[in-house]
Protein backbone atom coordinates (compact mmCIF):
# COMPACT_ATOMS: atom_id res chain seq x y z
CA UNK A 1 0.00 0.00 0.00
CA UNK A 2 1.31 3.67 -0.74
CA UNK A 3 0.29 5.62 1.91
CA UNK A 4 1.60 8.57 0.23
CA UNK A 5 -1.05 8.66 -2.71
CA UNK A 6 -4.35 7.61 -0.40
CA UNK A 7 -6.29 10.21 0.09
CA UNK A 8 -7.51 10.37 3.96
CA UNK A 9 -11.21 9.63 2.64
CA UNK A 10 -9.48 6.18 1.44
CA UNK A 11 -7.96 5.86 4.52
CA UNK A 12 -11.30 6.15 6.54
CA UNK A 13 -13.37 3.87 4.38
CA UNK A 14 -10.45 1.03 4.56
CA UNK A 15 -10.03 2.34 8.22
CA UNK A 16 -14.13 1.46 8.69
CA UNK A 17 -13.71 -1.64 7.02
CA UNK A 18 -11.43 -3.14 9.41
CA UNK A 19 -7.62 -2.19 8.22
CA UNK A 20 -6.04 -1.24 11.23
CA UNK A 21 -3.06 0.68 10.11
CA UNK A 22 -4.93 2.89 7.66
CA UNK A 23 -5.62 4.74 11.45
CA UNK A 24 -2.05 4.69 11.93
CA UNK A 25 -1.29 6.46 8.30
CA UNK A 26 -3.92 9.36 9.19
CA UNK A 27 -2.60 9.90 12.72
CA UNK A 28 0.90 9.71 11.37
CA UNK A 29 -0.25 12.35 8.54
CA UNK A 30 -1.71 15.03 10.57
CA UNK A 31 -0.10 14.62 14.02
CA UNK A 32 1.80 17.76 13.73
CA UNK A 33 -1.15 20.22 12.71
CA UNK A 34 -3.33 18.57 15.47
CA UNK A 35 -0.33 18.59 18.39
CA UNK A 36 0.75 21.69 17.81
CA UNK A 37 -2.55 23.60 18.14
CA UNK A 38 -3.39 21.31 21.53
CA UNK A 39 -0.22 22.01 22.91
CA UNK A 40 -0.56 25.64 21.91
CA UNK A 41 -3.55 26.03 23.58
CA UNK A 42 -2.98 24.09 27.41
CA UNK A 43 0.69 25.28 27.01
CA UNK A 44 2.00 21.96 28.54
CA UNK A 45 3.25 19.02 26.86
CA UNK A 46 2.15 16.43 28.79
CA UNK A 47 -1.42 17.64 29.04
CA UNK A 48 -0.97 17.97 25.26
CA UNK A 49 0.00 14.22 24.95
CA UNK A 50 -3.24 13.69 27.07
CA UNK A 51 -5.95 15.90 24.67
CA UNK A 52 -4.40 14.44 21.24
CA UNK A 53 -4.79 10.83 22.60
CA UNK A 54 -8.46 11.68 23.60
CA UNK A 55 -8.87 13.33 20.34
CA UNK A 56 -7.93 10.64 18.36
CA UNK A 57 -9.80 8.19 20.44
CA UNK A 58 -12.60 10.46 19.75
CA UNK A 59 -12.07 10.52 15.91
CA UNK A 60 -11.86 6.36 15.67
CA UNK A 61 -14.92 6.09 17.64
CA UNK A 62 -16.68 8.40 15.26
CA UNK A 63 -15.77 7.12 12.31
CA UNK A 64 -16.20 3.23 13.58
CA UNK A 65 -19.61 4.04 14.42
CA UNK A 66 -20.24 5.53 10.84
CA UNK A 67 -21.00 8.92 12.18
CA UNK A 68 -17.80 10.93 9.95
CA UNK A 69 -19.60 12.86 7.82
CA UNK A 70 -16.95 15.34 6.95
CA UNK A 71 -15.88 14.33 3.10
CA UNK A 72 -12.57 15.72 2.32
CA UNK A 73 -11.95 17.93 5.41
CA UNK A 74 -10.88 15.22 7.69
CA UNK A 75 -7.99 17.83 8.48
CA UNK A 76 -9.72 21.08 9.82
CA UNK A 77 -12.19 18.54 11.52
CA UNK A 78 -9.03 16.65 13.70
CA UNK A 79 -8.10 20.32 14.56
CA UNK A 80 -11.42 21.29 15.36
CA UNK A 81 -12.33 18.10 17.67
CA UNK A 82 -8.53 18.44 19.58
CA UNK A 83 -8.94 22.37 19.91
CA UNK A 84 -12.50 22.02 21.07
CA UNK A 85 -11.30 19.29 24.16
CA UNK A 86 -8.56 21.62 24.78
CA UNK A 87 -10.16 24.51 25.26
CA UNK A 88 -12.70 22.12 27.56
CA UNK A 89 -10.04 21.20 29.34
CA UNK A 90 -8.77 24.61 29.83
CA UNK A 91 -12.38 25.68 30.89
CA UNK A 92 -12.81 22.90 33.16
CA UNK A 93 -9.48 23.43 35.18
CA UNK A 94 -10.45 27.40 35.46
CA UNK A 95 -14.05 26.35 36.85
CA UNK A 96 -13.54 23.54 39.01
CA UNK A 97 -9.88 23.05 40.45
CA UNK A 98 -7.15 24.97 41.91
CA UNK A 99 -4.61 22.87 43.46
CA UNK A 100 -2.47 24.88 46.04
CA UNK A 101 0.63 24.39 47.79
CA UNK A 102 1.13 24.59 51.24
CA UNK A 103 1.01 28.28 51.25
CA UNK A 104 -2.27 29.03 49.11
CA UNK A 105 -0.46 29.50 45.87
CA UNK A 106 -2.22 27.48 42.90
CA UNK A 107 0.31 24.96 41.84
CA UNK A 108 -0.29 25.51 37.88
CA UNK A 109 1.53 28.78 38.25
CA UNK A 110 4.46 26.63 39.15
CA UNK A 111 3.86 24.34 36.04
CA UNK A 112 4.11 27.01 33.85
CA UNK A 113 6.55 29.18 35.76
CA UNK A 114 8.50 25.48 35.43
CA UNK A 115 7.88 24.88 31.80
CA UNK A 116 8.90 28.34 30.82
CA UNK A 117 12.03 28.14 32.58
CA UNK A 118 13.06 24.97 30.98
CA UNK A 119 12.25 26.41 27.62
CA UNK A 120 13.81 29.85 27.99
CA UNK A 121 17.35 27.73 28.66
CA UNK A 122 16.82 26.49 24.67
CA UNK A 123 15.43 29.60 23.39
CA UNK A 124 18.75 30.84 22.16
CA UNK A 125 19.53 27.92 20.45
CA UNK A 126 16.13 26.47 18.75
CA UNK A 127 14.41 28.73 16.88
CA UNK A 128 11.43 26.46 16.51
CA UNK A 129 11.23 26.87 20.40
CA UNK A 130 11.16 30.41 20.44
CA UNK A 131 8.64 30.75 17.50
CA UNK A 132 6.23 28.29 20.29
CA UNK A 133 6.82 30.23 23.21
CA UNK A 134 5.76 33.66 21.25
CA UNK A 135 2.74 32.04 19.93
CA UNK A 136 1.85 31.27 23.56
CA UNK A 137 2.59 34.93 24.15
CA UNK A 138 -0.17 36.56 22.22
CA UNK A 139 -3.42 37.74 23.05
CA UNK A 140 -6.06 34.65 22.85
CA UNK A 141 -8.14 35.86 20.42
CA UNK A 142 -5.28 36.52 18.03
CA UNK A 143 -3.77 32.87 19.01
CA UNK A 144 -6.89 31.28 18.44
CA UNK A 145 -7.22 32.54 14.47
CA UNK A 146 -3.35 31.91 14.37
CA UNK A 147 -3.76 28.52 15.54
CA UNK A 148 -7.04 27.87 13.13
CA UNK A 149 -5.80 28.78 10.43
CA UNK A 150 -1.84 27.36 10.52
CA UNK A 151 -2.27 24.23 12.13
CA UNK A 152 -6.08 23.60 12.01
CA UNK A 153 -6.13 24.07 7.89
CA UNK A 154 -9.18 26.09 8.32
CA UNK A 155 -9.92 29.26 5.99
CA UNK A 156 -10.40 32.37 7.18
CA UNK A 157 -14.13 32.35 6.24
CA UNK A 158 -14.09 29.06 8.51
CA UNK A 159 -12.36 30.63 11.50
CA UNK A 160 -14.80 33.29 11.36
CA UNK A 161 -18.02 31.01 10.82
CA UNK A 162 -16.39 29.12 14.22
CA UNK A 163 -15.83 32.17 15.80
CA UNK A 164 -18.52 34.06 15.40
CA UNK A 165 -16.90 37.36 13.86
CA UNK A 166 -16.47 38.77 10.58
CA UNK A 167 -13.90 37.42 7.73
CA UNK A 168 -11.95 40.31 8.21
CA UNK A 169 -12.16 40.52 12.17
CA UNK A 170 -10.66 36.86 11.48
CA UNK A 171 -8.17 38.39 9.00
CA UNK A 172 -7.53 41.43 11.11
CA UNK A 173 -6.24 39.03 14.00
CA UNK A 174 -4.49 37.19 11.88
CA UNK A 175 -2.49 40.12 10.51
CA UNK A 176 -2.01 41.34 14.03
CA UNK A 177 -0.85 37.82 15.31
CA UNK A 178 1.75 38.00 12.74
CA UNK A 179 2.96 41.40 13.27
CA UNK A 180 3.42 40.52 17.04
CA UNK A 181 5.11 37.38 16.86
CA UNK A 182 7.82 39.55 14.61
CA UNK A 183 8.14 42.51 17.18
CA UNK A 184 8.58 39.84 19.75
CA UNK A 185 10.87 38.54 17.89
CA UNK A 186 12.75 41.09 16.89
CA UNK A 187 12.83 42.13 20.66
CA UNK A 188 14.57 38.73 21.75
CA UNK A 189 16.96 38.86 18.72
CA UNK A 190 18.05 42.45 19.71
CA UNK A 191 19.06 41.07 23.82
CA UNK A 192 20.88 38.05 22.65
CA UNK B 1 -3.79 45.14 -13.79
CA UNK B 2 -4.71 45.99 -9.69
CA UNK B 3 -3.01 48.88 -7.82
CA UNK B 4 -5.06 49.04 -4.71
CA UNK B 5 -4.88 46.19 -2.13
CA UNK B 6 -5.06 45.78 1.83
CA UNK B 7 -3.30 43.69 3.86
CA UNK B 8 -5.85 41.50 4.06
CA UNK B 9 -5.89 40.66 0.64
CA UNK B 10 -1.96 39.31 1.06
CA UNK B 11 -3.04 37.26 3.66
CA UNK B 12 -5.45 35.30 1.99
CA UNK B 13 -2.50 35.56 -0.89
CA UNK B 14 0.13 33.95 1.54
CA UNK B 15 -2.25 30.94 2.66
CA UNK B 16 -3.54 30.30 -1.06
CA UNK B 17 -7.08 31.52 -0.69
CA UNK B 18 -7.65 33.92 -3.32
CA UNK B 19 -9.48 33.13 -6.77
CA UNK B 20 -7.47 32.10 -9.54
CA UNK B 21 -7.75 35.71 -11.08
CA UNK B 22 -6.48 37.19 -8.08
CA UNK B 23 -3.70 35.55 -7.09
CA UNK B 24 -2.32 36.36 -10.85
CA UNK B 25 -3.02 40.27 -10.01
CA UNK B 26 -1.37 39.97 -6.33
CA UNK B 27 1.61 38.32 -7.52
CA UNK B 28 1.93 40.88 -10.46
CA UNK B 29 1.23 43.64 -7.47
CA UNK B 30 3.76 42.11 -5.28
CA UNK B 31 6.46 41.93 -8.39
CA UNK B 32 5.91 45.94 -9.10
CA UNK B 33 5.01 47.56 -6.19
CA UNK B 34 7.98 48.00 -2.91
CA UNK B 35 5.13 48.75 -0.56
CA UNK B 36 3.37 45.31 -1.36
CA UNK B 37 6.30 43.57 -1.74
CA UNK B 38 7.39 44.14 1.41
CA UNK B 39 4.59 43.48 3.81
CA UNK B 40 4.45 40.40 1.93
CA UNK B 41 7.56 39.38 2.64
CA UNK B 42 7.14 40.38 6.19
CA UNK B 43 4.22 38.07 6.55
CA UNK B 44 5.87 35.23 4.45
CA UNK B 45 8.73 35.34 6.73
CA UNK B 46 6.87 34.72 9.59
CA UNK B 47 4.65 32.12 7.95
CA UNK B 48 7.93 30.01 6.93
CA UNK B 49 8.63 30.38 10.92
CA UNK B 50 5.61 29.20 11.99
CA UNK B 51 5.80 26.37 9.51
CA UNK B 52 9.14 25.21 10.55
CA UNK B 53 8.34 24.94 14.60
CA UNK B 54 5.23 22.17 14.20
CA UNK B 55 5.49 19.90 17.16
CA UNK B 56 5.19 15.85 17.10
CA UNK B 57 3.37 14.03 19.73
CA UNK B 58 5.33 11.52 21.73
CA UNK B 59 5.10 7.89 19.80
CA UNK B 60 3.87 6.30 23.52
CA UNK B 61 0.64 8.69 22.23
CA UNK B 62 0.34 6.90 19.12
CA UNK B 63 0.76 3.85 20.06
CA UNK B 64 -1.69 3.94 22.55
CA UNK B 65 -4.66 5.47 20.24
CA UNK B 66 -3.95 2.08 18.36
CA UNK B 67 -3.66 -0.03 21.38
CA UNK B 68 -7.72 1.43 21.97
CA UNK B 69 -8.80 0.83 18.19
CA UNK B 70 -7.50 -2.89 18.14
CA UNK B 71 -9.24 -3.24 21.93
CA UNK B 72 -12.34 -1.65 20.44
CA UNK B 73 -12.19 -3.23 17.29
CA UNK B 74 -15.73 -4.89 16.29
CA UNK B 75 -13.37 -7.79 14.87
CA UNK B 76 -11.69 -8.75 17.80
CA UNK B 77 -13.46 -11.38 19.85
CA UNK B 78 -13.51 -11.94 23.37
CA UNK B 79 -11.53 -14.45 25.18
Amino acid sequence: MNAQKISDQELIRLYQQGNESCLEVLIKRHQRNVFTAIYLIVKNRALAEDIFQETFIKILHTIRNDKYNEEGKFAPWAARIGRNLAIDYIRKMKRDVTITDSEGNDIFSYITIAEESKEDQMIRSQSEQLVRELVKRLPEEQREVLIMRQWGNMSFQEIADATGVSINTALGRMRYALNNLRKMMNQVQAKV
Amino acid sequence: MRELYTANDLLRHLYNETSERERIQLDHLIHHHEEASTAFELFSEMKTALDGSGLDPHPTSIQLIMEESRRTSPQVLPL
